[in-house]
């Protein structure tokens, strides 16, 4: 039933219900009549410039010298030469409305694919739990694959739809357009890839809310498809290849947009790779992350969700540190003018990839209550704290790190001072954000309203204040201002003249320590309460 | 054929049921019943697989849900109070979408959705949309997604919660037929009247805790084992009655008023015979003498605390 997607029950319901016949003839109707403004669109400048140069007897300002025969002779010659253009405007005319046409449909299809898959697929789990449909599905025989192969599929049914109708004629354009049938049959797998693969990204999303957070779901897609199509602006950067999540960068180079089209193609470990294959590759790797997480969440309540255990988030930090090294480009040299300031530049990564991936790790109360044990062994266990984890992906992503000094040691150099500095700036940024994540996981376990919305909140508060106490004793002294915000901030690790034995940076790391240290007992703390009340009530 | 064995499921520090133990035998209608944050929702969505248990085991026809969950919905059907439906579907949609999310074999749906129809009498919107329906027959459209796949046990979660009375008639035929077919049935209610005459078996649950668990008899035996027995009659002082009933030592608290009285009565049925003949061979002229049937609310009653967490 997992691959017979038409099989499954979750796809028919949703092609049964609203892909009635009613709706299915209005959809064509619109979809014809779009398709024929479209054409009408591109018809009718290209005309209106025929009818021009049909008026203009010379195709420009034509001022001939010479004796009058001369004269007359060269006019006759530019008439004639202006026929032969006209003809030729004609003869191309229907070619060149077909190309644009089906260029300007292409990229309707584009949007509505991409845009409703998102849209719809990000209010698919959470709209079910609003309704109160969800807890039917998951009691079902239904497993999660099933669950996940019929929804990624049937929620964006209409979207598929309308590109289905249109798709017959927007490749009769291409084919007049002459635009290669290989052409052709790119931008539709990579248009499908790339709905897909934002259809898993709006899954995932819908899982993580619940009804009365739906809004703010709503609000996480569009950042999500600002951001999808964003990425296109990483073409002009040294990790050029990860413009290919976007597919837009492959669709504007399809289409001949100037920019674009005289790219060059993006590198893997420094070797050119096409831009359809990159894109494939991303699609397909990102979007197993989201399957994972998926698979892992979709039968369970959301008390019950835990995006990633330790193991699987110490694998995905070094899927996408590996992602960034592989798609490094070290020939672009606007950015990176030694090894410090990439190392600087992958650790501001590193500290947004473990903030995160702390989040996927946070534990519900009632996990959290169930396994973690007080023990050495509790540390590596599937529902205990996330700091064993984000310790372990620290040392991971240090270890690639100096993989991939050594790995660009040609263009930056290598030597063990930077390895050594590089240690220090890691610490600096792995200590910050397990006290950030820890402090996100109390308050998990407090009786916030959305603890983890406010969690992070007051930890944006929290670097708020720290800022401006930066900028108030920045007016005395400079010196005081940068010691305070290196004991506040994990600002240390990004400073090109970093001193780890620099005293403030010091008392930050172990100010932050210690932290961690309250944090973990306040926790544990709180974990033990029910323990106590039910020996109580023994 | 259910089975939960130190089943517990922790809130933060809220314990919302806490250690349970329970068997419920096959072709039981088990009645849960106790006041609102009692946790019998817990219980029920524990048992459904919807809520991970903190600790503890539940096995429904021999299957370990937490352990084999797709395998246990095979035997599950789950009704919350709450009836939520796809308005966009037509009801023979529905049906054949949850028959076929349950996994049965394709050749027996057609059948089995209109048999399953038939049995909630919404044969004549068959080929409605569910949007259309009435309230009450969204209901009922829940309760025949909830049997469609015939399970071997059924929970439901406040059932009749909405339904009118000619509704909530044809749930309990339905319910004790599907009973006579061999369906374990757990119900929860708060609306005790709701389970009277209607439950083979009791649970009274508080604060998270089985407080008493048994066959209706069984459990009422247990907690009242006198029998209160009321009697009417003419022509005879109060008094005289007394006297004639404190000759017997099964007798307590008496309560006699000009023509009408009761007693509690802790002998047997032999010895309750032998105070009806005193009463006639004394000429008291009785107009009824009948036992006062114990009701599930009685039951409640006496056991409950009335605790809420």
């Amino acid at each position: 039933m997992l691959w017979q997607f038409w099989r499954n029950p979750e796809f028919m319901r949703h092609c049964r219900s609203e892909l009635r016949k009613g709706r299915i003839t209005a959809l064509v109707i619109i979809v014809l009549i779009v398709c024929t403004l479209t054409v009408l669109v591109s018809w009718v400048p290209q005309k209106a410039r025929l009818e021009a140069m049909r008026r203009t007897p010379f195709g420009y300002l034509y001022s001939p010298s010479g004796s009058g025969d001369q004269i007359g002779a060269a006019i006759a010659a530019e008439k004639i030469a202006q026929q032969e253009r006209i003809r030729q405007f004609e003869t191309e005319l229907p070619i060149n409305t077909a190309h644009s046409s089906a260029r300007a449909l292409l990229f309707m299809q584009f949007g509505v694919l991409t845009f409703w898959s998102l849209l719809s697929c990000a209010q698919g789990i959470s709209r079910e739990r609003e309704r109160g449909t969800w807890d039917f599905q998951r009691t079902t025989r239904l497993t999660s694959s099933e669950l996940l192969v019929g929804k990624l599929l049937g929620e964006p049914i209409v979207a598929y739809f309308i590109v289905l109708c249109s798709m017959p004629i927007s490749i009769a354009l291409a084919l007049e357009g002459r635009v290669r049938l290989s052409g052709i049959i790119s931008a539709y797998f990579l248009m499908f890839m790339a709905a897909l693969f934002i259809g898993l990204a709006g899954l995932w999303l819908s899982s993580l809310f619940e009804s009365r957070s739906r809004g703010i779901g709503l609000i996480g897609a569009f950042a999500m498809y600002a951001g999808f199509l964003g990425v296109t602006g990483l073409a002009d950067s040294p990790f050029r290849g990860l413009a290919a999540l976007s597919p837009l960068t492959l669709l504007f180079r399809m289409t001949g947009q100037d920019q674009y089209s005289l790219m060059p193609n993006p590198t893997l470990f420094g070797g050119d790779v096409p831009w359809l294959l990159m894109s494939v590759l991303l699609y397909v790797t990102f979007g197993a992350w989201f399957v994972l997480m998926l698979m892992r969440t979709l039968k369970k309540g959301l008390q019950d969700v835990k995006l990633l255990s330790d193991w699987q988030a110490v694998g995905c930090c070094a899927f996408l540190n590996f992602v960034l090294y592989a798609t490094f480009n070290p020939a672009h040299d606007i950015d990176f003018q030694s090894a410090t300031d990439f190392v600087m530049f992958m650790a501001a990564v590193n500290l947004i990839i473990f903030f995160l991936l702390g989040l996927t790790m946070l534990s519900t109360p009632e996990r959290l209550q169930t396994e973690a044990r007080p023990s050495v062994r509790s540390l590596l266990l599937a529902d205990g704290l996330p700091w064993p984890g984000l310790l372990l992906s620290g040392v991971v992503s240090y270890l690639l790190l100096i993989w991939g000094l050594y790995a660009w040691k040609a263009p930056f150099g290598f030597d063990w001072h930077t390895v050594a500095v590089s240690g220090g700036r890691f610490l600096i940024v792995l200590v910050f954000a397990v006290s950030d994540v820890l402090f996100i996981q109390w308050c998990k376990l407090t009786r916030l309203r959305a603890p983890l919305l406010k969690g992070i909140l007051l930890l944006c508060l929290y670097y708020a204040a720290a800022g401006i106490v930066y900028a108030v004793l920045n007016v005395g002294s400079e010196s005081a201002a940068i010691d305070t915000a290196n004991v506040l901030t994990p600002v240390a690790a990004f400073e090109p003249d970093y001193h780890l034995l620099l005293m403030s940076t010091l008392f930050g790391v172990v100010l932050q320590l210690i932290t961690i240290a309250f944090l973990i007992s306040a926790i544990r703390a709180r974990v033990q309460q029910p323990k106590l009340a039910i020996a109580a009530a023994a | 054929m259910i089975r939960l064995s130190a089943l517990r499921k922790q809130f933060g520090s809220l314990i919302a049921v806490n250690d349970l133990n329970l068997t419920i035998p096959k072709g039981e209608i088990y009645g849960l019943i106790g006041p609102n944050g009692a946790g019998k929702t817990t219980t029920i969505r524990m048992m459904a697989g919807l809520l991970a248990p903190t600790k503890g085991e539940i096995e429904i026809a021999g299957v370990d849900v937490r352990a084999e969950p797709e395998r246990a919905q095979r035997h599950i059907g789950y009704l919350s109070d709450f009836f939520a439906v796809y308005d966009d579907l037509k009801v023979w949609e529905y049906l054949d979408y949850f028959a076929h999310a349950y996994k049965m074999p394709e050749a027996e749906i057609p059948a089995r959705i209109k048999e399953v129809i038939a049995e909630v009498t919404l044969e004549v919107k068959t080929d409605s949309i569910i949007a259309g329906l009435s309230r009450g027959m969204k209901q009922r459209l829940g309760i025949a997604r909830a049997i469609i796949h015939k399970p071997e046990v059924l929970l439901l979660d406040e059932p009749a919660s909405g339904l009118d009375p000619k509704a909530r008639f044809e749930l309990r035929v339905l319910l004790q037929k599907m009973r006579d077919q061999g369906t374990t049935i757990l119900i929860s209610s708060h609306i005790l009247t709701e389970l009277e005459g209607f439950c083979t078996s009791i649970g009274i649950m508080e604060k998270g805790q089985l407080l008493r668990s048994g066959r209706i008899e069984d459990v009422t035996a247990a907690e009242s084992p006198a029998r209160t027995i009321e009697l009417r009659w003419v022509s005879a002082s109060p008094d005289q009655v007394s006297s004639i009933l404190s000759q017997f030592a099964e007798i307590s608290l008496i309560d006699l008023a000009a023509n009408e009285g009761s007693f509690s009565f802790a002998g047997s049925d032999e010895r309750l015979s032998e105070v009806l003949a005193a009463m006639v061979s004394a000429q008291v002229r009785l107009i009824s003498f009948n036992e006062r049937k114990t009701t599930v609310e009685d039951l409640y009653m006496k056991v409950s605390h009335h605790e809420v967490m």
